[in-house]
C-alpha cells in the first residue's frame, strides 16, 4: 500500500469524523466497525477528490469501505490521469 | 428495589413484499437501520428521575422471543414502545406478570389507549414520564403492587417545564452498538397535523430545554462516546425559536459534533443560520414536506403553514442543500387527494429538487390522532386490530381515490424508482459536488456558499 497516500487519507478521515488516527487501520471497515455514516463517507470522497485532484466514477461512489480500498482507488485514478496527460501531450 | 426498564427496539414492516424489497435497496434500508438502532430516550429519561438507591437495569429487546428470555429477577418492570410493537410488548409484559413481577406501561402508545394497556399492566402512565414515574416508584416502595394506582395522569398535560428536566442517563447506553445517540431539546408542536401522534402526547405548546441544558447533554454524549459521536436531535422541530437557536448554535460550535435533526423549511430563509448549521456539524435535516400536491396540504395543519409554503418548496430545498446540509424530504402517500398518479408526481418532484434523501411513508392512523377518529367515523379502517401494521409502511385503511392494493404497490414501485442505482449515484455525486464547493481551498480561502 502507498503509505504516503494512506497517511493523507487517514488525515482526511480523522479531520471529518474525529475518529482517532490510531483506530484508522488500513483494513478497518469504516462503516461497520467505526459507524461512519453515509454522508460522512461522501464527505470523505469529496475531500479525497479535492486533495488528489481526481474524480471518482459515479458508479463507484459507494464501493469504498476501508482505507486500503481508498488508497488503491486513488493510486489507480492518479495513474490513469497521468497516463491520460502523457497521451494528450504525445498527440 | 430492583427495577427493569424494557424498550422494544427495531422497526417493523408487516408487508412481506416490502420487507423483501428493502433488502435489495441499500440506501432505503440504511435509514431504517439507523432508526432501528436508536436508544430509548424515554427510558433513559425515566432512569434520570429514579432515586439512586433503586437498582436499575436498562434493557432493549428486538422481539418477543428475546423478551421472553429475559430474567424475571425484578421487583418491578416498566415498558415503553411505539404502536407497531405494542402487541409484542403486551406479550412480554404478560409473561412478567405471570411470573409475579408487577408491570408498569407508559409511552406514546399507552398514553393514547390506556385501558387497552391496563389489561397487560398493573399501572399505566398517561403522559410525560418525568412527573409520573417518581410517583409510581414512591407508591410501589411504600405498599408494593397494591400501592399502585391503575392509572397515573399529569395534572396539566402538555405543560411540563423542560427547563427543569434532568439529563437522561446516557451512561446506561455505553457499550451498545448505536449509530447515533438521541438528545431531545424540545417537545410540542403548534402545527398539530391531523396524522401526528406526538402532538397528542406533547400538546401544542412548544417547550424547550435551555440552550445550556441541551449543550450540556451534548457535551456528556461526546464525553462518553468520544469526538466522533453522531447525535440525532429527537425533536419535532428544533428551530422554531430563533433566539434559542442562535444561542444553541453558538455553544455548539466548540463541540465539533456531527448531528442530524428535524425542522421545517423556514430555515431556508436565514442564510446565517444555514451557514451555522454546516459549521457546527449539522449534516442533514429531516423535513416533513408531506406531498407535492397543494390540495393535500390544504388544511393539514391548523395554521395551513405547509399549504402556504408549497410554492417555495423547491427554492428552499436548494438553498438548504447548497449550504452543505442535506434535506431528508418526507412524503406521505394515501392522502384523500392522492390518486395513482401521485407516485410519479413525487418521484418527479424528488428528481426536480435534487433531494439528497427521501422518505416516503404510507398515511397511518395512529391511535388518538384526529386522522384515526375521522377514518373510523367514515368506516374506512380495514382491520379491527391493527397496531402491528402501524409501521408507516403498511396500508390499514381504504384510500379515497385508489384501492388499498394500488396504494401498497404504488408505494413499493416509488421506493424502487427513488432508490434505483442511477438515482442513488446522482444523489451521491450532487452531494459531493456541493461539499467540494463549500470546503476551504488548499490555500485556506473559504469559497463556501453565502
Amino acid at each position: 500500500m502507498n503509505t504516503q497516500v494512506a497517511g493523507r487519507i487517514t488525515g482526511i478521515i480523522h479531520s471529518i469524523t474525529k475518529v482517532p488516527t490510531d483506530k484508522l487501520g488500513a483494513d478497518v471497515d469504516l462503516r461497520a466497525e467505526l459507524a461512519i455514516d453515509s454522508l460522512s463517507g461522501l464527505q470523505i470522497i469529496a475531500a479525497v477528490e479535492k486533495e488528489f485532484a481526481i474524480i471518482v466514477p459515479d458508479d463507484q461512489l459507494g464501493d469504498y469501505f476501508t482505507i486500503r480500498q481508498i488508497v488503491q482507488m486513488v493510486d489507480k485514478l492518479c495513474a490513469e490521469g497521468a497516463a491520460g496527460t502523457t497521451a494528450e501531450q504525445g498527440e | 428495589m430492583r427495577v427493569g426498564l424494557v424498550a422494544l427496539s427495531g422497526v417493523r414492516v408487516a408487508n412481506p413484499a416490502l420487507a423483501e424489497l428493502g433488502v435489495t435497496l441499500p440506501q432505503f434500508v440504511s435509514r431504517g437501520e439507523v432508526v432501528a438502532s436508536l436508544p430509548s430516550l424515554s427510558l433513559t429519561t425515566l432512569a434520570a428521575v429514579t432515586p439512586p438507591e433503586v437498582d436499575l437495569q436498562y434493557i432493549e429487546v428486538g422481539d418477543v422471543e428475546a423478551g421472553n428470555k429475559l430474567s424475571t429477577d425484578f421487583d418491578l418492570v416498566a415498558f415503553s414502545s411505539y404502536t407497531a410493537q405494542a402487541y409484542e410488548m403486551y406479550e412480554i409484559a404478560d409473561r412478567f406478570r405471570q411470573s409475579g413481577v408487577p408491570v408498569v406501561i407508559g409511552g406514546l402508545h399507552a398514553s393514547q389507549v390506556p385501558a387497552e394497556a391496563k389489561e397487560h399492566a398493573d399501572a399505566v402512565c398517561i403522559g410525560e414520564g418525568e412527573q409520573l414515574w417518581p410517583r409510581v416508584l414512591q407508591d410501589f416502595a411504600r405498599d408494593g403492587v397494591s400501592g399502585l394506582a391503575p392509572f397515573y395522569r399529569e395534572d396539566a398535560p402538555g405543560t411540563y417545564d423542560l427547563r427543569t428536566a434532568p439529563a437522561p442517563r446516557f451512561d446506561l447506553l455505553l457499550d451498545r452498538p448505536y449509530n447515533r445517540i438521541t438528545v431531545q431539546t424540545s417537545r410540542g408542536c403548534p402545527l398539530d397535523c391531523e396524522f401526528c401522534g406526538a402532538s397528542r402526547l406533547y400538546g401544542p405548546k412548544y417547550r424547550q430545554k435551555t440552550p445550556e441544558q441541551a449543550l450540556s447533554e451534548l457535551a456528556e454524549v461526546q464525553r462518553l462516546w468520544g469526538a466522533n459521536a453522531f447525535v440525532e436531535l429527537a425533536d419535532d422541530n428544533s428551530f422554531a425559536n430563533p433566539a434559542w437557536t442562535r444561542r444553541f448554535l453558538e455553544g455548539l460550535s466548540s463541540l465539533q459534533l456531527r448531528w442530524f435533526t428535524e425542522t421545517d423549511l423556514s430555515i431556508a430563509d436565514d442564510a446565517n443560520l444555514l451557514r451555522s448549521l454546516y459549521r457546527t456539524g449539522c449534516r442533514q435535516v429531516l423535513i416533513g414536506l408531506e406531498s407535492p400536491r397543494s390540495a393535500n396540504l390544504d388544511g393539514l395543519d391548523r395554521a395551513n403553514w405547509k399549504y402556504k409554503r408549497r410554492d417555495q418548496y423547491k427554492d428552499s430545498i436548494t438553498r438548504i442543500q447548497d449550504h452543505g446540509v442535506a434535506v431528508n424530504g418526507c412524503f406521505v402517500v394515501g392522502n384523500d387527494g392522492d390518486d395513482e398518479g401521485v407516485f410519479e408526481e413525487i418521484r418527479d418532484f424528488v428528481d426536480d429538487c435534487d433531494l439528497l434523501e427521501t422518505q416516503v411513508t404510507i398515511l397511518t392512523p395512529f391511535p388518538g390522532t384526529r386522522l384515526y377518529q375521522r377514518l373510523e367515523a367514515e368506516g374506512r379502517l380495514l382491520y379491527d386490530r391493527f397496531w402491528d401494521r402501524c409501521t408507516l409502511f403498511d396500508v390499514v385503511f381504504e384510500p379515497k381515490k385508489m384501492t388499498a392494493e394500488a396504494l401498497a404497490e404504488g408505494h413499493m414501485q416509488l421506493m424502487r424508482e427513488i432508490y434505483d442505482d442511477a438515482r442513488t449515484r446522482r444523489r451521491r455525486r450532487h452531494y459531493i459536488d456541493i461539499i467540494k464547493q463549500l470546503e476551504p481551498a488548499a490555500d485556506g480561502n473559504d469559497q463556501g456558499a453565502s
